[in-house]
């Protein structure tokens, strides 16, 4: 993956989103991570509405999104961003604790990319965010706004 | 002469024939050719429609190409950047020179006559090969268009034709469009567009494409035009006229005109997708038609050859009936001459006499029976007046009659006169003949004197025997040996209403077809049988005797029948009969027993016995005493008793004859009688009795088994109620009074239609009386089973609930019932029971729904700091794995104590996060725990004075508002039903979060009241607070859910109002505008 990719990591739990980037680091990532505490705060940087920071036109960028969040929860986020025209091609990977089945069917019908339960056990919680690192090493992710993949 | 005319008049009829025929085929010659005409003239259309489509397609695809070259240099990215270079080095050669290298190969093999670049103000840029004018106003359209325009036709000063296409070059910097300039490609349509027009064009044919356009009031040709050498964009015609071309440009497709030359031409025209184009494919008429005059040529040849062989068909047929007609001719004279021959034979050896008179009546001629009868010979009677020959009288009137003239000639009888003297009596006919001119009378003269004798005999016979047979009491009639009858007479004729003459002259067996007695005896007859047998006719009867009659020689002649009326000797004979007969089968076949009895009197005349003296086979089988044994021996003797039976009785009815009846057990036997008596004249009775024995046992079971049912009827359980047609009560049982709430005085004549029954349906809706089980079965005749419905039981003023059974009655030899009857158990208590369980279920359900998202909740947010716990505990692990590693080789104090400021920090950090999450932990265990006991906790409802719990909970807040200084009023309120405790807790938490989302900038306010509308209640508790977005209205009643984080609170507050209010049978929802507040309304039963 581009080094330029910037990786959003959206969790109400300020310790999980800690957890996950520094793991990420561990990986071998050294992108920019930019950390949401609820689904409102990245809808307003990714659809640019709301109080700054916004997203970039010529920047790509992948979404890690917890499901269960104050206000707008995860769900809700990805509903939007699949019916957003310019969005819809942006990666979302849900990471969130629930392995609830009919929860992951429904991410995956609204169209996520990806679903990774949180293990509460820490040495498989590495082990899970170091195989998301190095998946995310690979992965080909295209402009938010543009045809051009990089 | 008759056939001549005919011969005439055939030949007339076949020169008509044949000039009908001749037109006939013509016509059909010039339809035929017409028709070719118009399917040449369409079939012509169709291709230059085709035609049209070609061009129009290669047309539609060079325009196509030409944009997409176009497209393709424009879109080039390099060449953005290269124009910009260009503009910017004031039009440096070099980077012209480079700019036009690229694309020269690509204009080359693509024969475009010269492309060029422009500044969107209309400056040169670059050009290729030579230098390029764009056309007046393109660069500036297409600028303004901002996409592909293309210049019409036009003649550069040189005279040639040219095309011009322009596109935008566009750079797009953050998505806004820059125009850099335009690409314009000169296109050369000698070499490009004609090309493609000629592309149909043919030596042989007059087919041509030309395209137009409408300039003002004339058509311009834009292409160069075939016949009349003439260069493109130069000729042109007015607008108005035949020309196709204008045809066109006025919007018709299908044309008949003339072209440019003036020649008239078919053509099909279409509107191309270049603005103001039109084209035009055209082909001269002369061409369409000339194959048709081939055809048109073989038409007329045929149409001559088929005139031709109609004309000689026609005469040879007229020839063919003239020939026939002279043969005709000839036989019939051949014909005529024969009959002559034998009329001449006839006349002279004829039996009758044939005298013939000239005008003057003069004998002329006369044959060889006339001369011998009238007995003179042939020399003296020619010339003779016919009148000496008869008598005086018949010449009177023979002059009467022949002064009438009749051309048919005169009948008479009369006597004439011998040369001897005598005379005799003749039958003459005599007519006008004319041979060769001269006119004549023939006379023919029958001898008829003999058969005048017989005659008079004859009918002096036949009075006499009319008078006889005209008397005869019965009928007498006579039929010929074919059956024809030749007398009818006779008294009886009349008294059956026929005339004596009606069927005279009839056939017997056509008469009497009908009679096969009467025809069969006529055959007998007439074959010599004598018969006798009886008819009936019209209601009479008749006893006939056929008798054959014959002649001298003893050969039948025919039959002579005398019938004798015998109606009335048959109708008095057959009543008798019949009565016997009737009487004898009642007799013998009646169910009574009947005995005919004579009554014995002692010597003073007293009855002391009776003897039976017949009795019917019925009497043997009830009584079982054989007929033989008993007739003729005293009633003592037959039943075996000292003293006759119901001696006093029978005595009675035969002296008075006043019937009698009785019933009677007659011991003897051991069975029971019904016996009526009637008497038969002095001294005789008739016994009437039938065996009541078995009607007396069944009435007795009857009466036994109706006693049983009324008891049942009486003690069951279930109600039973009979009902008429209508649907009527006629009887009910007291379980059925019971059930209904009615005494049987009450419900007696109500009908299922009735509205105080009140029925319905299990579903709560009204059952009309005609969808009454009962209505049903008595209106279908099939009995309905197990309906459940609703009946209203008046004393108790709610609905009783039934399943009902409704059976038909239909009686014997009936289809359809009279009556039902229903019976029907009461089943309002297991039917609340049941109710009851539905409830509770739905309740169930609703609870594991809600376990449900708990154990959902819980699964995600206990989990979340647990995940905090672990990872941070393990990080801090490696941490402390990592210092470790770090201080074993390190001697440097000034390092170690670096390194463990930097582990404190960490460490401090994820015990930061550690701690949270515990008491994160904690605080969602407690709310579980706060949640499970609401549901334990025991529910006592009573009136609550809410004025009082709100005064009080607005009380417990005091402090905190006194911080915020909101105003909070409260309007009287209505009391409810409900648990203080649980409520007070209700409104503590509905207020606390007024309190907590009101708006710092505006001074809050808080208002509550209530309204009860008698079923509930129902408190509004109103703020001016932030309010809350329609997508999340729902939420806030959820289970740890918590709009804003940044506010205290456990997710819990709305999620335990909810339950309470549910265990309240109450409930909460809320109204909300984000930005000005928000409503809730709290429901609850009323008092």
């Amino acid at each position: 993956m581009n080094n330029e990719v910037v990786i959003l990591i959206t969790d109400d739990d300020e310790g999980h989103s800690l957890l996950i980037e520094k793991n990420l680091r561990r990986a071998g990532l050294v992108n920019t991570m930019l950390r949401f505490a609820d689904g409102e705060d990245v809808l307003n940087f990714l659809l640019r509405t709301g109080p700054a920071p916004h997203r970039d036109s010529h920047v790509a960028y992948l979404l890690l999104l917890d499901i269960r969040m104050p206000r707008v929860d995860g769900v809700e986020v990805l509903r939007q961003i699949k019916a957003d025209h310019d969005l819809k091609k942006m990666p979302v990977i849900m990471i969130t604790t629930t392995d609830d089945p009919r929860e992951i069917e429904n991410c995956h019908d609204l169209g996520c990319n990806s679903y990774i339960a949180k293990p509460i056990d820490y040495d498989r919680f590495v082990e899970t965010i170091a195989k998301l690192g190095l998946f995310l090493m690979v992965v080909q992710v295209p402009m938010v706004n543009g045809d051009n993949f990089q | 002469m008759a056939h001549k005319l005919i011969t005439v008049s055939s030949s007339w009829k076949s020169i008509v024939l044949f000039l009908f025929m001749s037109v006939g085929i013509a016509l059909a010659g010039i339809a035929f050719y017409l028709q070719q005409r118009n399917y040449v003239t369409a079939d012509k259309h169709q291709d230059l429609k085709n035609l049209n489509h070609l061009v129009t397609v290669e047309l539609e695809n060079w325009r196509q190409e030409t944009h997409l070259d176009l497209q393709l240099i424009a879109s080039n990215l390099v060449l953005a950047e290269e124009i910009v270079q260009v503009r910017s080095s004031s039009l440096n050669p070099a980077l012209q020179h480079a700019l036009l290298d690229r694309i020269s190969g690509y204009i080359k093999s693509r024969e475009y006559r010269r492309i060029g670049f422009f500044t969107p103000d209309g400056h040169i840029i670059a050009c290729y090969p030579d230098s390029l004018h764009p056309a007046p106003g393109l660069v500036m359209r297409t600028i303004s268009a901002d996409s592909i325009l293309s210049s019409d036709l036009y003649r550069m000063p040189d005279g040639t034709p040219s095309l011009q296409m322009a596109s935008p070059v566009v750079e797009y910097i953050n998505s806004k469009p820059i125009h850099l300039g335009v690409l314009v490609l000169e296109v050369d349509p000698t070499i490009r567009i004609y090309p493609l027009l000629n592309s149909i064009s043919m030596e042989a044919s007059s087919i041509e494409a030309l395209i137009a356009r409408r300039e003002g009031d004339s058509v311009l040709y834009m292409s160069p035009i075939r016949f009349d050498n003439i260069p493109a964009l130069t000729r042109r015609v007015p607008l108005s006229g035949d020309v196709v071309a204008a045809q066109a440009a006025r919007g018709l497709y299908v044309l008949h005109g003339v072209d440019y030359r003036g020649k008239p031409v078919f053509a099909h025209a279409s509107r191309l997708s270049i603005p103001g184009w039109y084209l035009v494919v055209k082909m001269d008429e002369d061409e369409v038609f000339s194959s048709l005059e081939k055809i048109s040529w073989l038409a007329g040849l045929i149409v001559f050859s088929l005139v031709v062989a109609a004309g000689a068909g026609i005469g040879l047929y007229a020839k063919q009936q003239a020939a026939r007609s002279y043969r005709q001719q000839l036989q019939d004279e051949l014909d005529r001459k024969a009959l002559v021959r034998h009329y001449e034979y006839l006349t002279k050896y004829a039996y009758d006499m044939i005298v013939l008179l000239d005008g003057h009546a003069q004998i002329v001629e006369l044959n060889e029976a006339a001369l011998t009868s009238f007995g003179y010979s042939d020399e003296d009677i020619k010339h003779m007046s016919f009148d000496c020959l008869c008598s005086d009288e018949l010449k009177r009137r023979m002059d009467e009659k022949l002064a009438v003239r009749s051309p048919a000639g005169i009948v008479l009888e009369g006597w004439f006169r011998r040369k001897n003297g005598e005379q005799f009596c003749g039958e003459m006919g005599m007519r006008p003949i004319e041979i060769e001119g001269s006119q004549y009378q023939q006379a023919v003269i029958r001898d008829i004197s003999e058969r005048r004798r017989a005659e008079g005999n004859l009918r002096e016979n036949e009075a006499r025997l009319r008078i006889l047979v005209s008397n005869y009491p019965g009928i007498i009639s006579l039929v010929d040996r074919n059956g024809i009858v030749k007398l009818s007479e006779g008294r009886c004729l009349k008294e059956i209403g026929i005339e004596p003459d009606a069927s005279i002259g009839k056939s017997i067996f056509d008469s009497y077809a009908s009679i096969p007695s009467v025809t069969s005896s006529i055959r007998a007859a007439l074959a010599g049988e004598e018969s006798r047998s009886i008819q009936t006719f019209q209601g009479f009867s008749f006893e006939t005797q056929f008798l054959p009659y014959r002649d001298e020689t003893g050969s039948i002649l025919g039959v002579l029948s005398l019938s004798d009326n015998i109606t009335e000797r048959l109708q008095i004979e057959d009543r008798l009969r019949r009565t016997e007969v009737r009487l004898h089968s009642l007799f013998n076949n009646m169910n009574e027993g009947v005995a005919l009895h004579r009554v014995l009197y002692d010597e003073s005349g007293i009855p002391n016995n009776y003897t039976i003296y017949d009795v019917n086979p019925q009497y043997e089988s009830i009584l079982g005493i054989g007929r033989e044994t008993i007739l003729n021996k005293p009633a003592t003797e037959v039943y075996g008793v000292d003293i006759p039976p119901y001696l006093k009785e029978f005595s009675g009815v035969a002296d008075t004859g006043k019937p009698y009846h009785f019933e009677t057990y007659f011991p003897p036997m051991d069975k029971h009688f019904y016996i009526s008596v009637a008497s038969l004249g002095r001294g005789q009775f008739a016994t009437i009795f039938i065996d009541i024995s078995e009607r007396r046992k069944m009435e007795t079971q009857l009466r036994e088994n109706e006693q049983k049912f009324r008891v049942l009827f009486e003690t069951i359980e279930q109600g039973v109620v009979y009902q008429d047609r209508d649907g009527a009560i006629l009887s009910a049982n007291p379980a059925a009074e019971r059930i209904l709430g009615l005494t049987f005085e009450q419900m007696t004549g109500r009908t299922s239609m009735d509205p105080r029954w009140r029925t319905i349906r299990p579903d709560g809706s009204e059952l009309s009386g005609d969808d009454h089980p009962s209505m049903i079965a008595v209106r279908t005749g099939k009995p309905q089973r197990g309906v459940c419905l609703g009946v209203f039981h008046p004393q108790q003023e709610k609905h009783r609930w039934v399943i009902v059974d409704a059976v038909p009655i239909i009686k014997e030899n009936e289809t359809m019932p009279e009556q039902t009857y229903a019976f029907f158990v009461d089943i309002t208590e297991s039917k609340e029971a049941e109710a009851k369980i539905l409830t509770l279920n739905s309740e169930l359900v609703e609870k594991n729904k809600e376990l449900e998202q708990i154990v959902y909740i819980t699964s995600h947010d206990l989990r979340s700091p647990l995940v905090n716990i672990e990872g941070f505990s393990k990080e801090m692990n490696r941490e402390l794995q990592d210092f470790a590693d770090a201080v074993r080789h390190e001697k440097d104090p000034e390092v170690i104590h670096k390194r463990l400021v930097e582990m404190q920090k960490e460490a401090s950090a994820s015990f930061g996060y550690i701690f949270a999450s515990t008491a994160k932990m904690d605080q969602l265990l407690a709310g579980l725990l706060k949640i499970s006991r609401l549901g334990r906790v025991v529910i006592t409802p009573r009136q609550v004075d809410m004025n009082h719990l709100v005064k009080s909970v607005i009380d417990t807040m005091e402090y905190r508002n006194q911080k915020l200084g909101a105003t909070i009023n409260v309007a009287p309120l209505p009391n409810c039903s409900a648990d203080e405790l649980l409520l007070n807790q209700v409104f503590s938490n509905v207020l606390d979060n007024a309190l907590k989302f009101l708006v710092p900038e505006r001074p809050g306010l808080i208002t509550i009241d209530g309204i009860d509308n008698g079923v509930d209640v129902t408190y509004r508790i109103t703020d001016n607070g932030i309010g809350i977005p329609p997508e999340f209205q729902a939420q806030i009643f959820e289970l740890f859910r918590r709009l804003d984080v940044s506010k205290p609170g456990d997710g819990l507050g709305l999620t335990i109002c909810t339950k309470i209010l549910q265990r309240l049978n109450g409930n909460i929802r809320l109204t909300s505008t984000p930005g000005a507040g928000t409503t809730f309304h709290i429901t609850l039963p009323s008092l």
